[in-house]
């Protein structure tokens, strides 16, 4: 009986950790599915995403939920300032070009994170009661709830606003054919910025999130999450907005099972070796499109 | 004497200051670099060391220095990351050629910087560094603290002799020497008196999400948990850990010792045990004195890497002293041999590089860390 007990209770922490995945995945879901670009400075829009959300709670005093929203905010601006500067002028050029600049991106912004907010660990504020929710023999945290109910509710709108919107349809107009939708008389550059706001929006409530449920942020917290989500990504299919949260959730769990099953030591390579599996037996991941993709 | 006498001495006296004073003015100053972590993960260890070492300067300098030469202090950050120590060290050694290193904080960075300064023959002595290895690389390597073997050790019999705890867990870093090497004496000694290590799980440096570990820890109910770990990370394991619901005794180390740990820790490192090098409690009037001082400096109470540090440039003044040159052969046999009467005690230097210490047991109550015991070695 216990290990039932055991399985459910990691079932629930990979649940948590897998949302957090998923909420940094859909943005690199998104924009590769319309530019065909990986934004490797996704994980560090995460990070900042963090860092904004301490600053309005510890300087600015607000309470969590206008924090996780100003934070959004400053994130997506953030993020659309990196597209404009730094990736448009590239659109045309090779791809390798884009890729090596996002890199570059990724380590200006740790580095100048650093210089900003200092290098060392820094507590979140705790701007919340800790709580122990007790659900039979297993429980959940009121922290890991709020994960759950800004998770799903940041996706219920990234769906209904995707699908069910004159936005929605543009964005999957150039996520298409990009040529075509500029003939129909789509503003690609527009419908590409309010993408790139939208992902690093997601991460960034990701980013406080993670503050508020290991209550220790660093300038270089965005690399390991950020790969983590990469590959949920690609696990559940890049570009396809739903396989990001298979993916990510995917991701969570299984890497808490690894520690029933087997050694903690090995958590790492497992979520890994997932994705290698995966791939090789669907090499457009889980639920992604039929085709050959070039990279 | 006749009058004319004393005259004609006191003139020939201040001559001869005359001559001798500005040579001595004019002596070069002895170059020791000082390798810390003052930002990065471990921030405030480095911090409390470069207060604490420059403190112990300023004091030598003020008293006319070292072999009548001021001390001209060299001072690098290594982040806590043992490559950047490596670059510190290069450069201490190639560009600025100082006579002896006195760092770096934390075990993973002394590991990269040992072999450097043994290659160049130049003395190196951390004041805080305890991987059991450190003093193993050479000659040239010294150390102030103790070492893991040491402090795993006195928190195992502790935990089955004076908490009467016959069951424990361990949680630690697999990526870390520091961090392994305090899981091993830990576990052979806790099991060496009959006590069982239930369950062990571990993680990476930089990792942040415990819960996996936690959640397997806390299934097998165990009636203490280990923590060995810098207090970055110690902190939010310990939150996670209460908030999980465990309620086991918490047992850590050295690297607890923080002002950051409460912030980290939410307040849940309430009630937990440290081994540490030495208590504030100690009134001896050579300690309570440096926390006298160190307060009134920095507007902060010392921790334990602060006590080390003053310790660790003492020892490595009297070197000097001792040696009467900054040749490295002479200061190495020097730092040796020497002893001090230090903040943390009586310390006595020896040849193979560790000296023989005791060290304290300590637990938090309010917030506040109260002396339990103290434990000889």
């Amino acid at each position: 009986m216990a290990w039932q007990i055991t399985v459910l209770q990691q079932l629930i922490n990979g649940l948590a950790v897998g949302s957090i995945y998923a909420l940094i995945a859909l943005g690199y879901t998104m924009v590769y599915g319309i530019i065909k670009l990986i934004n490797f400075a996704h994980g560090e829009i995460y990070m900042l995403g963090a860092y904004f959300g301490f600053y309005a709670i510890s300087v600015l005093k607000l309470s969590l939920l206008p924090a996780i929203l100003l934070s959004m905010g400053a994130a997506a601006l953030v993020g659309v300032l990196l597209e404009r500067i730094a990736y448009r002028p590239l659109r045309s050029s090779p791809r390798i070009s884009v890729l090596i600049t996002a890199i570059g991106a990724s380590l200006l912004f740790q580095s100048t994170a650093q210089l900003v907010f200092g290098a060392s660990f820094k507590p979140f504020p705790q701007a919340m009661p800790f709580r122990r929710i007790q659900l039979g023999k297993v429980f959940i945290t009121n922290r890991q709830l709020l994960i759950f109910g800004v998770a799903v509710l940041l996706m219920v709108l990234l769906h209904l606003l995707v699908n069910y919107t004159k936005f929605g349809r543009a964005m999957r107009a150039v996520a298409g054919d990009k040529e075509a939708a500029l003939l129909m008389g789509i503003n690609v550059d527009r419908i590409i910025s309010i993408t790139f706001a939208l992902g690093s929006a997601l991460a960034a409530a990701a980013g406080i999130l993670v503050g508020m449920y290991y209550n220790r942020i660093d300038p270089y917290m965005g690399m390991m999450p950020g790969l983590k989500a990469f590959v949920a990504a690609v696990l559940g299919g890049i570009g396809v907005v739903p396989g990001a949260v298979v993916g990510g959730l995917l991701m969570g769990v299984a890497e808490n099972l690894v520690v029933v099953i087997g050694s903690s030591t090995l958590r790492d390579a497992v979520a890994f070796a997932v994705l290698i599996v995966v791939l090789l037996f669907r090499p457009s991941g889980l639920l992604g499109k039929k085709g050959i993709e070039k990279v | 004497m006749s009058y004319e006498r004393i005259k004609r001495v006191v003139i020939c006296v201040m001559l001869v200051c005359a001559l001798v004073v500005p040579g001595f003015a004019q002596e070069e100053p002895i170059k020791v670099g000082l390798i810390s972590s003052l930002t990065g993960s471990v921030s405030t260890y480095g911090q409390s060391v470069r207060n604490a070492v420059t403190m112990a300067v300023d004091d030598i300098n003020a008293s006319g220095g070292i072999l009548g030469r001021q001390i001209n202090l060299v001072i690098l950050d290594d982040k806590g990351d043992g490559t950047e120590a490596a670059q510190a060290a290069r450069r201490l050694i190639d560009r600025e050629n100082v006579a002896l290193i006195l760092g770096p904080v934390i075990t993973p960075c002394v590991m990269a910087v040992a072999p450097i300064a043994q290659a160049a023959g130049v003395p190196m002595l951390t004041p805080t560094g305890t991987g059991d290895e450190i003093t193993t690389i050479g000659d040239f390597i010294f150390r102030g603290a103790y070492k893991d073997s040491f402090q795993g050790r006195v928190m195992a019999q502790f935990a089955f002799e004076n908490l009467g705890l016959r069951e424990a867990a361990i949680i630690y870093d697999v990526a870390n020497d520091y961090s392994v090497g305090l899981r091993t004496a830990f576990k052979t000694t806790f099991e060496g008196l009959g006590g069982r290590v239930i369950a062990e799980e571990s993680y990476y440096t930089g990792d942040t999400d415990f819960s996996a570990q936690l959640t397997a820890l806390a299934m097998r109910n165990p009636a203490a948990l280990f923590i060995p770990d810098y207090y970055s990370t110690a902190g939010p394991i310990l939150m996670q850990a209460r908030l999980m619901g465990m309620d086991s005794v918490m047992l850590g180390v050295d690297g607890w010792d923080s002002p950051d740990l409460t912030a980290l820790a939410g307040g849940f490192e309430e009630g937990g045990y440290i081994v540490n090098h030495y208590s504030s409690e100690v009134d001896s009037p050579v300690t309570q004195e440096f926390i006298a001082r160190y307060t009134a400096t920095f507007g902060q109470a010392p921790d334990a890497l602060a006590a080390l540090a003053y310790d660790g440039t003492l020892i490595a003044a009297k070197a000097l002293e001792a040696a009467g040159t900054t040749e490295p052969a002479a200061l190495k046999e020097a730092l040796g041999i020497v002893g001090i009467e230090g903040v943390t005690g009586t310390i006595n230097m020896d040849p193979e590089g560790t000296p023989i210490k005791s060290a304290v047991i300590l637990t938090i109550t309010g917030g506040k860390w109260v002396l339990v015991d103290r434990i000889d070695p």
